[in-house]
């Protein structure tokens, strides 16, 4: 007895029992939001989805402190081999996704950079013509960001780890596409993101 | 030689022409009593059935022969997951859900709701390149029955804000001030200060820092830090500690003490004798594995 109280207070001094409360998730970054003006810690997802049909074609999720640009080439190349890419022709997105690099690896892929510039941005634009015209595409991905907040709880994770956050992620995903095909075959393909319609009346 | 003349159907037989008649079979079977919740459960199974075989998960197709178990069926544990995101809901609160409707565990192909740390654990098991792979090939099938249209595209990134719990991860310990009182009344530290060797007057007491450290480590501080606001905000420990008058010393002293003396098991092992005495000796002691609560009041 007196031995093993000896050994568990030998243990105690050396910390391998600590505690482990529920602390900050060691992968989640600070961010900044500039359309909500909002500094938070967490992640980031980079989302590529179609204009047309609103379905999403590839993801990434990175820490929160990583800049646009920099995911925009990781993005497309993880689609390269896929059978989707060769039928982009243009891609929409913010003056964050301007850089000289994201322009140059489009062009030599054959797709058309159609990225918000200096001029097209802010409050007053000095073109303003063709940002209503970028801005008119570019909002489609908005109602992807905000339907898939609302119907698939998108934006807050439980879950801490990146890994983890990749997985949720992938499951909201997943479960955004599926719907698609399902409206696809149920014959209820104008219902096929709202969820409402697809999932609580028969 | 004979040539064998095979009566090959006039159109080819794709994945697509398979999941449709599978769909069109599953159409068919739908009980009238289904809900639409049932309905995409029962209509997706052959979706999420093949996507999983694209992915290398040939689980629900292997047969299982003997005694044991049965193996759960990955397809319904994936319809799980996403019919969990679908109606945003934990996993604790899908398995209710789900054993609640028995059209869905009908659906489900399944008799009871698989417990919610089985999710847990089939995520896990599967890994974040698994869902990666059953994304980029469901939106390959998207793509086969024509539905992507990716002429254009969008580009853009969203804040996910990360789960903390601030109130639970600052949350300061409850100290039991008597039983941190009676521990260093009858618990002499003099022989760790002994094994240490000092010959020069210190600012600090070394009694205090040995104190220090064993009140950090029975106290299951997280850091040093931590500690140090504790004593701050409660006088009395410091006082106990031998950090008299609110002089406590600043965490670079800390660590500068353990740089000269080695770490903190080396200069607190002198002290296991003493401490296994008090712990005997104590009435109020409790057994074995509750040492760590001892400083604690709850």
């Amino acid at each position: 007895m007196r031995i093993l109280r000896k050994i568990l207070i030998s243990i105690f001094f050396s910390g391998v029992f600590r505690e482990r409360l529920p602390g900050p998730d060691s992968d989640a970054r600070i961010g900044y939001c500039a359309a909500k003006k909002l500094a938070y810690v967490g992640y980031k997802n980079h989302l590529l989805c179609s204009v047309d049909d609103m379905s999403i074609l590839n993801f990434l999720v990175t820490p929160a402190n990583r800049h646009d640009s920099c995911l925009f080439i990781p993005l497309i190349r993880n689609m390269e081999l896929s059978p989707i890419f060769p039928a982009i022709k243009d891609v929409y997105g913010d003056n964050a996704y301007d850089t000289e690099r994201n322009r140059i690896h489009l062009e030599e892929r054959g797709i058309c950079a159609l990225f918000h510039s200096k001029d097209e941005t802010g409050k007053t634009p000095k073109k303003p013509q063709s940002a209503k015209r970028k801005s008119k595409k570019r909002s489609k991905i908005e109602a992807v960001f905000g339907i898939s907040q609302e119907n698939f709880g998108f934006g807050s994770v439980y879950v801490r780890g990146l890994s983890n956050v990749v997985i949720d992620t992938s499951i909201i995903f997943i479960g955004w596409n599926l719907g698609i095909l399902y409206s696809y075959f149920v014959d209820r393909f104008e219902d096929r993101i709202s969820l409402k319609k697809l999932l609580y009346k028969n | 030689m004979t040539e064998t003349n095979l009566d090959y159907p006039y159109k080819p037989y794709g994945i697509m022409n398979f999941l449709q008649d599978e769909i069109e079979k599953v159409k068919k079977k739908i009980p009238k009593g289904y809900d639409a919740i049932s309905q995409f459960l029962a209509i997706s199974r052959p979706i999420i059935e093949l996507t999983l075989m694209n992915c290398g998960d040939w689980t629900d197709q292997i047969q299982q022969v003997g005694p044991g178990k049965p193996i759960l069926s990955h397809v319904s544990l994936m319809l799980i997951l996403i019919l969990s995101k679908m109606r945003n809901v934990s996993y604790r609160q899908i398995e209710r859900e789900i054993n609640d409707h028995p059209s869905w565990l009908h659906a489900l192909n399944l008799s009871k709701a698989p417990s919610h740390a089985k999710l847990s654990t089939f995520r896990k098991e599967k890994g974040e390149s698994f869902f990666k792979v059953f994304f980029d090939n469901l939106t390959e099938l998207l793509n086969r029955f024509n539905l992507i249209h990716a002429e254009e595209v969008i580009v853009d990134s969203a804040p996910i804000i990360a789960s903390m719990n601030f109130a639970r991860a600052n949350s300061t310990p409850k100290i039991n001030l008597d039983h941190v009182e009676k521990f260093f009344t009858c618990v002499d530290v003099s022989p760790a200060v002994q094994a240490l060797h000092i010959s020069r007057k210190q600012k600090y007491s070394p009694d205090s820092f040995i104190r220090f450290f064993i009140f950090e480590k029975l106290g299951k501080f997280l850091s040093t830090s931590q500690v140090l606001t504790y004593i701050k905000n409660h006088p009395k420990i410091a006082q106990i500690l031998g950090f008299q008058d609110g002089n406590i010393p600043a965490q670079a002293t800390f660590n500068y003490f353990i740089k000269l003396h080695g770490s903190i098991p080396q200069i607190l092992s002198p002290m296991v004798d003493g401490v296994t005495e008090f712990f005997e000796m104590c009435e109020d002691t409790p057994e074995d594995t509750d040492i760590d609560f001892f400083f604690r009041s709850i």
